[in-house]
């Protein structure tokens, strides 16, 4: 076996740029490992835990460091070219020129070259993105920061600066949001209309949104606040602003808020706050209080509201099965088989869906359960009924998430698929700008190899899921949701009914 | 005062993923794409600070008047004199050198030999060894040549006897001195102390500083950067080429120097002196660059950089705003060209005060003027052009006075701010010889190097913690 | 191209956040149509503080130099930036205000005013314009019932000859006058109407004066009319625009005229 280390001094590319640059090379033939990084402490120090790297490189954090392992040199040779020409084929190679257009350095350049300029949207590493954020609102623009890693430290002296400055900071770790149409970060294709959105959760804004689409409504704008802002050292700073500014504007007329459970002083802020701010507000705080207690409940309400009417949410279906599908499901199974998996990638999902499992099934396993009791022991391990949120920290070190890459997740279900205690397996499939190109046919190819594995142990796995986007998404909902039907996936409208249809299929439910 | 986000055009600047750019453009938006690297060279506490530098009225109102000074600055060629006479606070047992403080036994060869020179050329000591036993035993006084309101090249050293150009200010009256220039070969500046190095030495010090100063008496005093700007339409960007500037030079001192009196094999000697010598402007560029940045030194808060510059060991800089403090890292070796024979194995650290060219918007800014010398990275005269182009990015503004005609006639980039160089991670470049790291052996090559990020980490951390109102 | 630094400015605008698109430039001032709907104006140092109005010192250039109709020209945390390249500074401008003057015009300041006034060659020029006339004779203003005044002043909207159309000039003295007077509600109903009649920079000219926003000339002008002492200096509002200045002196007295009907009695020679 033949090595390869390389450094490229002051040439910088982003994390995904970069992980998706080595799993291409990784195909090539005759490599055995490629790991394009920038040379940070964190980055090296994985580097060498998985053997690839030989001493301590003389590389810093503005470096590009390249290792490729393989069978022989030229193999390592191709594999190195292959990179190379990927790095230098941009508009702006590296720090030392470009041409004529060269890209601007920094939000302040940006700035003096388009001096509209009215939003920053960063998603650089988190050691950096909160003093991006600080200039960026020290400038004068509003603030979308993507990125986690942020200290809450630093996150009130964002939100402080941005309420003295009259600037909204959606964020840190704030995915999603759709501002005057535009998607912003992993948003999705929906109808313009007069629903307004303020979300701790990007993947809850991706639901209520796309249901709000489904049931006719539109949204006006959508604001995210970043996962944290609802505790008490940040206080809602930022879902007091978004809710002011959707009270203010014209364009909306009905306000929903969306989180999980907020710190109680912060809950009762903003309820109060909502009750005076002279519009319809529909809460949704995943189980601790608001008169929706269910994503799909909050798009129902929004919609009743924006038409003038009200919803009937004592009534909405169960699910989409009737009792013959349920009983087809159910017969399917072998004795040992009882557990629901269920595999998000997004973490709200899962929260929900423990919220709904738990009454009707007893304590639900997680890496973030609702309980400590059911912290599982190996989150790489699953036991009874289990339910992991795939983009937590401890699945995606190096890794991108699993919204973009479904790689963790296919291997995580056909591992299910060969537990003979596994009978439903539940899957959550995002779709929208952000997201992978393809995730049906991702999870199509994974769920046809578990197929393989259970039915060569002579077991049937029921796979339930639902797509949370829109026909007008990229990926187009009505074709993804052909080739998940196509692979035997039982698909519901909503993550809410998803849950309670695995929980019907265990037997647990009427 | 509420956001008026809702209201108006999105128009987004990216920073980070190039994937949510390329969303918002296909979604109708206006995104504007970035190309960022972590701030600092990825120093995060010194990226933090800059965050609480940006758009602060203070920082902007003193950067403004520093670099209105500098502009205005209008540096006179007025004669030549005695440096102990003339360098303030210069004691008669003091010697100057390029570059931050350093002490005796730390610096670097070149640097050493020159000093060793200087002493006996002082006459202190007869020999090599008294003057190595006088300068170990604590009796001269060793300190920045910038400290005492002059620069030298290479080695910079200025003992008392030696002759100064001396630069006066005419706008705000700030005085700044540079030795003359040696000419090529075995000189002081690269640490060579032979009886050839002394006895042109004495004789600069007897024959051509008398020339020089009856030739500038006679012309009252030569404007420096009515020089400068000609050679720069001339293929000239007065650090490493200088050849344009020298010539226009001696043709204003020819006729001045025929006119004073002197005697005539005295004159023609020095004139044969300069002329043998395509580099003896640099010196007068270095002392007329030092003094328009003296103008700009000392407005309190202010970020601009005033100072840069190395002595073989450390490369520092100093800032308007923080007095006579130096933000040093250690001086790189530069990889560029080499002599046949020569490699960067043999090449002292970075060395000499002539970087104060470049902080003046001259020499590696100003390459756009003399596409030569990009041929020491292998470059294209295109190259030269955006390097000029590159450091408009780190600068508060162009020099009018000083123009580049590729650059469509503009001004060169002038007045680096430390906030915008930590900010974008784009370093100063600088062009410049290469020494050998022993002693008197002389110049091996020529590169183009950048200033060390950690200088400009450092000067951002002060400037944070220095913040009127924290 | 280049940087500046703004001096002052006048109500109306952000001075922290403003978008717009330059609207268009002259040798001494430029205007941006911003995205709320104003006009704000950018003129040299010399130039008199006024609403919406910022004043910067051009450093010597024409504002030809500066930008050019149809760029950008964007505020963001107190820097306006062109989409050309100027940048001015507006952190450490001067917030200025038009203030009330202390009191009502005295009578002798009033008629030597009058006099002034009605004897230029601009108020001559005026007099051209058929529907114009009645604003050569504020003196006519003090029997006028609220009604008549008000039918007085709707056929002035947007008559008259410049960029600002002279009756709309004169409204909007009146209606300052009206204001410092204590009776700015009776025209309130009426300007909405009036403001969408006329050109754009005319329509925040009557809005503003309404609420006692007017340039800083007529300010003085009024100030000086309170105090004692008999003859005003004119001329800074003479000057100002070609006939503007003088329909503002003659609404002001007029306005001044319907507040306190005694300012024109026993007048002199008649004008």
């Amino acid at each position: 076996m033949s090595a390869l280390q390389k450094i490229f001094p002051g040439m910088y590319r982003d994390s995904v740029a970069l992980m998706r640059l080595s799993a291409e090379a990784s195909e090539l033939p005759g490599i055995e490992a490629v790991s394009a990084i920038m040379a940070t402490e964190a980055n090296i120090a994985l580097l060498a835990e998985a053997g690839l790297l030989d001493g301590l490189p003389d590389a810093g954090p503005n470096d590009l460091l390249l290792v490729i392992q393989g069978g022989d040199d030229a193999a390592i040779a191709a594999g190195a070219d292959f990179i190379e020409s990927a790095l230098n084929d941009t508009p702006d190679a590296g720090g030392e020129g470009g041409g004529e257009a060269a890209l601007p350095h920094s939000v302040e350049a940006a700035l003096s070259s388009q001096p509209a300029a009215n939003l920053a949207l960063i998603s650089c590493p988190g050691e950096y993105a909160g003093a991006e954020a600080m200039k960026a609102l020290r400038l004068g623009l509003d603030v979308m920061l993507f990125s986690d890693n942020v200290s809450v430290a630093d996150e009130v002296a964002l939100k402080t600066l941005g309420d003295e400055m009259g600037r909204l900071v959606m964020g840190p770790d704030c995915g999603t949001a759709i501002i005057n149409g535009v998607p912003l970060g992993f948003a999705n294709v929906v109808r313009p209309g007069n629903i307004g959105l303020v979300a701790a959760s990007g993947t809850g804004l991706q639901q209520v949104s796309c249901l709000i689409d489904d049931l006719g409504g539109g949204i006006s704008q959508a604001i995210g606040t970043g996962g944290r802002d609802l505790k008490s050292e940040v206080g809602g700073r930022a879902m007091m602003r978004g809710l002011e500014m959707l009270a203010a504007d014209t364009g909306t007329e009905v306000i929903v808020l969306i989180s999980k459970p907020p710190d109680a002083d912060v809950a009762k802020r903003l309820i109060d706050m909502a009750e005076n701010c002279g519009k319809p507000v529909v809460i949704n705080f995943l189980g601790a209080g608001g008169g929706a207690a269910t994503l799909e409940e909050a798009a129902h309400l929004a919609v009743a509201a924006a038409n003038g009417e009200t919803a009937d949410i004592a009534n909405l279906p169960r699910h989409n099965l009737d009792a013959d599908g349920v009983a087809k499901a159910r017969a399917a199974l072998g004795p040992a088989q009882g557990s629901i998996r269920a595999l998000y990638s997004g973490g709200t999902f899962a929260y929900e869906t423990m919220l709904i499992l738990q009454p009707l099934l007893g304590p639900i396993w997680s890496s973030s359960p609702l309980d400590p009791d059911g912290l599982l022991d190996d989150p790489w391990q699953s036991r009874g009924h289990t339910v992991i949120d795939l983009g937590d920290d401890i699945f995606t070190r190096g890794r991108p998430h699993p919204m973009i890459d479904h790689r963790l997740r296919g291997e995580r279900i056909v591992q299910e698929a060969a537990d003979a205690e596994t009978a439903v397996i539940l899957l959550d499939v995002v779709l929208g700008y952000g997201s992978h190109d393809d995730p049906a046919g991702e999870l199509a190819a994974a769920i046809g190899e578990a197929r393989d594995i259970a039915e060569a142990a002579g077991r049937w796995v029921n796979f339930v899921g639902f797509v949370c986007g829109t026909d007008a998404d990229p990926q187009n909902a009505a074709r993804q949701a052909e080739v998940l039907t196509g692979a035997g996936v039982l698909l519901t409208p909503s993550n809410a009914q998803a849950a309670r249809l695995a929980a019907d299929i265990v037997g647990s439910g009427p | 005062m509420s956001s008026d986000l809702f209201h108006s055009d999105l128009s987004v600047v990216n920073v980070g993923l190039g994937s949510f750019a390329d969303a918002i453009d296909g979604a109708g938006g206006q995104a504007i794409r970035t190309d960022w690297r972590p701030p600092a060279g990825g120093d995060v506490d010194a990226g933090a600070a800059v965050a609480a530098l940006i758009n602060d009225a203070q920082i902007d109102a003193a950067n403004e008047t520093a670099f209105a000074n500098y502009l205005a600055a209008q540096p006179i060629l007025e004669g030549v004199g005695r440096a102990g006479d003339c360098l303030p606070g210069m004691g008669e047992r003091t010697i100057t050198h390029s570059g931050p403080p350093v002490a005796w036994q730390d610096m670097c060869g070149p640097v050493k030999g020159a000093i060793i020179g200087a002493i006996i050329y002082e006459g202190w000591a007869a020999d090599e060894a008294v003057a190595q036993a006088l300068a170990d035993s604590g009796e001269v006084t060793f300190a920045p040549c910038h400290h005492h309101n002059a620069v030298g090249p290479m080695a910079g050293i200025i003992s008392p006897s030696m002759p100064v150009w001396i630069v006066k200010n005419s706008s705000s009256g700030n005085m700044s001195y540079c030795t003359l220039n040696e000419g090529l070969g075995r000189v002081l500046r690269f640490g060579a102390f032979d009886g050839e190095v002394l006895e042109r030495l004495n004789w600069m010090q007897d024959v051509l500083a008398r020339v020089m100063d009856a030739a500038l008496d006679v012309l009252g005093g030569i404007d420096i950067k009515t020089i400068m700007a000609q050679a720069l339409h001339m293929g000239d960007e007065v650090h490493n080429r200088n050849a344009a500037a020298t010539s226009l030079l001696i043709k204003a001192l020819i006729p001045a120097a025929l006119r004073s009196g002197l005697d005539q094999a005295e004159i023609a000697a020095a004139i044969e002196f300069m002329a043998g010598n395509d580099h003896f402007f640099l010196n007068i560029s270095m002392a007329g660059c030092k003094s328009m940045l003296d103008a700009a030194h000392g407005i309190a808060g202010s970020t601009i950089v005033t100072a840069m510059s190395r002595n073989g060991v450390e490369f520092g800089i100093r800032v308007s705003g923080a007095g006579d403090q130096w933000f040093t890292a250690e001086a790189p070796v530069v990889d560029g060209l080499y002599f046949p024979g020569y490699s960067m194995a043999d090449a002292a650290p970075d060395l000499g005060d002539s970087a104060i060219t470049e902080t003046a918007g001259l020499g590696g800014f100003a390459m756009a003027a003399s596409p030569a010398i990009v041929q020491f990275v292998g470059g294209t005269p295109a190259d030269a052009i955006l390097r000029s182009r590159e450091m408009q990015q780190i600068t508060l503004g162009r020099n009018p006075a000083l123009i580049l005609p590729a650059l469509n006639f503009g001004g060169t980039a002038a007045a680096i701010d430390v906030r915008k160089v930590a900010d974008q991670s784009v370093l100063p470049i600088i062009n410049t010889g290469i020494a050998h790291k022993e002693a008197g052996i002389g110049q091996i090559g020529a590169g183009i190097t950048r200033a060390p990020m950690e200088c400009f980490a450092k000067a951002v951390r002060w400037a944070a913690d220095n913040k009127a109102g924290g | 191209m280049g940087r500046a630094r703004a001096l002052s400015i006048g109500p109306g605008i952000d001075p922290l956040h403003f978008h717009g698109t330059v609207h268009s430039v002259f040798g001494r001032a430029l205007n941006i149509g911003l995205d709320s709907g104003r006009l704000a104006a950018l003129v040299a140092t010399e130039l008199p503080n006024a609403p919406a109005t910022i004043r910067v010192d051009p450093g010597g250039r024409a504002f030809t130099e500066f930008a050019v109709p149809g760029e950008t020209a964007a505020c963001r945390a107190g820097i306006l930036r062109f989409g050309g390249g100027l940048t001015v500074d507006l952190r450490s401008a001067q917030s200025w205000l038009a203030e009330a003057p202390d009191g009502r015009p005295n009578k002798a300041a009033w008629q030597s005013l009058y006099n002034i006034t009605t004897r230029t060659t601009m108020a001559g020029e005026l007099k051209q314009w058929p529907g114009l006339r009645i604003c050569l004779h504020p003196e006519n203003f003090g029997d006028m019932p609220p009604g008549r005044l008000i039918a007085t002043l709707d056929p002035l909207v947007g008559l008259g000859p410049g960029l600002t159309p002279a009756g709309d000039d004169f409204i909007a003295g009146l209606a300052a006058a009206l204001y410092w007077s204590g009776s700015g509600s009776l025209l309130a109903p009426h300007l909405p109407g009036w403001a969408a009649r006329t050109t754009q920079v005319s329509r925040w000219l009557i809005l503003d004066s309404s609420a006692g926003q007017i340039n800083q000339p007529v300010c003085d002008l009024a100030q000086a009319l309170a105090s004692d002492g008999a003859a005003p200096a004119a001329d800074a509002v003479l000057k100002l625009g070609h006939l503007s200045g003088t329909a503002m002196i003659l609404g002001l007295l007029a306005g001044y005229g319907f507040a306190w009907p005694d300012l024109a009695a026993d007048r002199g020679a008649a004008a």
